[in-house]
Parts: C-alpha cells; sequence; structure tokens
C-alpha cells in the first residue's frame, strides 16, 4: 500500500513537473488562429469548424554581434500573407494562414491543423535597425535577420599600456 | 557555455508507461523526437492526409506503406552545425519525427502520391477499385 502511495505520489510530481515545462515551454508559442468564413465554400468551412483554435508557431531567437536571428515555423503560408512589424524591442508577426482548395468533397477523420488568422509577439533581446531587417521563407519556416542598432552593438574596447 | 536543452516531453513518456491505458494514440510513436499535426480527410475516390512538416527537406521525409499501416518519419536537423550559441528561446523541435496510421483495406498502396509545399506535405491515397461483389452461392 504504502508502494503504491509512493508510486502515485512520485507519478503526481512527475506530471506537475510535466505540466510545468509544458506551460514553460509553449505557453509562448501557443498562438490563437482566429477565422472568418465569409464567402468560403462548405468544405472550407467545415475544416475551419472543426480545426483547432490554438497552433504551435515555434520560434528561435538567437542573438551575434551583429544581429539577432528569429526563426518561426509557420507552414503553408503564402509568403504575401505574412506580415513583419518591429515596435522597439518587440517582434510582431501576423497573417493568415488558408485552406489550399483543390481537393472535393468530403468529410474530415482527423482535423489537428490550425488555420486563421493569427499574430504572434516575440521579444528581442536587443534593439534592431528594423528598415534592415531580411526575411526570407522557405519550406514553411519564416527566417528573419535583424542587425542590431550601432548602439546595441557590442563593441570591443582596446585596452592601452600604461 | 554550451546550451542545455531539457525535453519535458521525456515526463510525459514515463508518465505514459507508468499508465499506458490512458493514453492509447499509437499513430504517435514513443521514442521520436515530436510527431507533425495532420488533417485527414475522406473523399468519395480518394483519402488526402496533410501534414505540417515545417523546416524538413523532402529528401528527409520518408513514407513508406506496410502491410496495411502508412508511416510518416523523418528528421528535422539543425540549420547549422556551427549555430550552438546565443540563443534566448527554442521552441522549435529537431530530430526524428514519426507518425503511423493504419489505412483501411480499400486504398490502392501502389497509387500513394506525396507533395511537399512550404513545409505542408500531402499524401493522396486513391481508393481501389470496388472490389468484387462476395459471391452467393446457391444451396440446393
Amino acid at each position: 500500500m504504502a508502494t503504491l502511495r509512493d508510486n502515485l505520489g512520485r507519478a503526481w510530481d512527475q506530471v506537475q513537473a510535466g505540466w510545468n515545462h509544458l506551460v514553460q515551454k509553449a505557453s509562448d508559442a501557443l498562438t490563437r488562429f482566429t477565422s472568418s468564413d465569409d464567402g468560403a465554400d462548405e468544405d472550407t468551412r467545415t475544416l475551419l469548424r472543426l480545426s483547432p483554435d490554438w497552433g504551435l508557431l515555434a520560434a528561435e531567437v538567437r542573438e551575434t554581434d551583429k544581429d539577432v536571428r528569429v526563426r518561426l515555423e509557420v507552414p503553408g503560408m503564402q509568403p504575401g500573407d505574412i506580415e513583419v512589424q518591429v515596435h522597439g524591442k518587440l517582434l510582431s508577426v501576423s497573417g493568415e494562414k488558408q485552406v489550399q482548395r483543390e481537393s472535393d468533397k468530403g468529410h474530415y477523420h482527423v482535423t489537428e491543423c490550425a488555420y486563421g488568422r493569427f499574430e504572434r509577439q516575440i521579444a528581442l533581446p536587443a534593439d534592431v535597425d528594423a528598415d534592415a531587417t531580411d526575411a526570407d521563407y522557405q519550406s514553411g519556416v519564416l527566417t528573419l535577420r535583424l542587425p542590431k542598432a550601432s548602439s546595441a552593438r557590442a563593441r570591443r574596447i582596446p585596452i592601452n599600456r600604461a | 557555455m554550451t546550451l542545455m536543452r531539457r525535453n519535458p516531453w521525456t515526463l510525459f513518456d514515463e508518465f505514459n508507461r507508468m499508465f499506458p491505458a490512458l493514453t492509447d494514440d499509437e499513430s504517435r510513436v514513443v521514442g521520436s523526437h515530436w510527431s507533425p499535426a495532420v488533417d485527414i480527410k475522406e473523399e468519395d475516390e480518394r483519402f488526402v492526409i496533410r501534414a505540417d512538416i515545417p523546416g524538413v527537406a523532402p529528401e528527409d521525409i520518408e513514407i513508406s506503406m506496410e502491410e496495411g499501416v502508412l508511416t510518416i518519419k523523418g528528421e528535422r536537423k539543425h540549420e547549422s552545425e556551427e549555430e550552438k550559441e546565443g540563443y534566448h528561446r527554442i521552441e522549435r523541435e529537431h530530430g526524428t519525427f514519426m507518425r503511423r496510421f493504419t489505412l483501411p483495406k480499400n486504398v490502392d498502396a501502389e497509387q500513394i502520391a506525396a507533395t511537399s509545399k512550404d513545409g505542408v506535405v500531402e499524401l493522396t491515397l486513391p481508393k481501389a477499385e470496388k472490389t468484387a461483389e462476395p459471391k452467393r452461392i446457391e444451396v440446393h
């Protein structure tokens, strides 16, 4: 009995720890998708109704001496449907993931992918020169290179011999 | 400083091992690092499976069919080996992924086709011609 209680206690601790990790890891990446189904055909409306309202847009932020590099997983987008804005040290990526229209009527067995409008905000570790941002979209991954503002760049300070 | 990465999912894997009955979605195979989200649609003539697999080159995705089980697996590699330092945020999963689906008997395994665009892989699985009507044997 004591063993069972120990095991359950340990399992619960693990669930709690796992949950905390999950929240820590995913709460930022979990992004709300809102869909407007105006004018869409019946099949698209069905998918929009069934698809989850939340999607994981996983990001990666890396700082180098010269720039801040951000990668964001946003599969199935048209590059023109992605909007990138920088407000101070806050990066905002918004857009709309649209249902691809190539298939016939049918019914869905599984719907896990999110569709619709989304906006994800990511804190940048340094001030950047937003006008010089370089953006690239390949295999569903948005890659941004944001050069650091001159004030934020690390400067090597020479030490003079006395 | 090297960046240490903890994988929160291992805790869930442990939990799954302790209480296997609670988590019976076998399409997400324990042992792979992550599994892609999918939509599965059935049409009159075919099934369509769409999977979000961003950041994986088509040549790193392997789709196979064996004994009625369709397997999508592959690996998301790091974009560059030198990039080890300077990370402020890592949410992306790297490493192997896998998902398996048991297909209905009427799928024509020979005709399965897959295309990949902007991180979305689309598989079309045509249904086979209707099998012959069961033969009725008269009893005299």
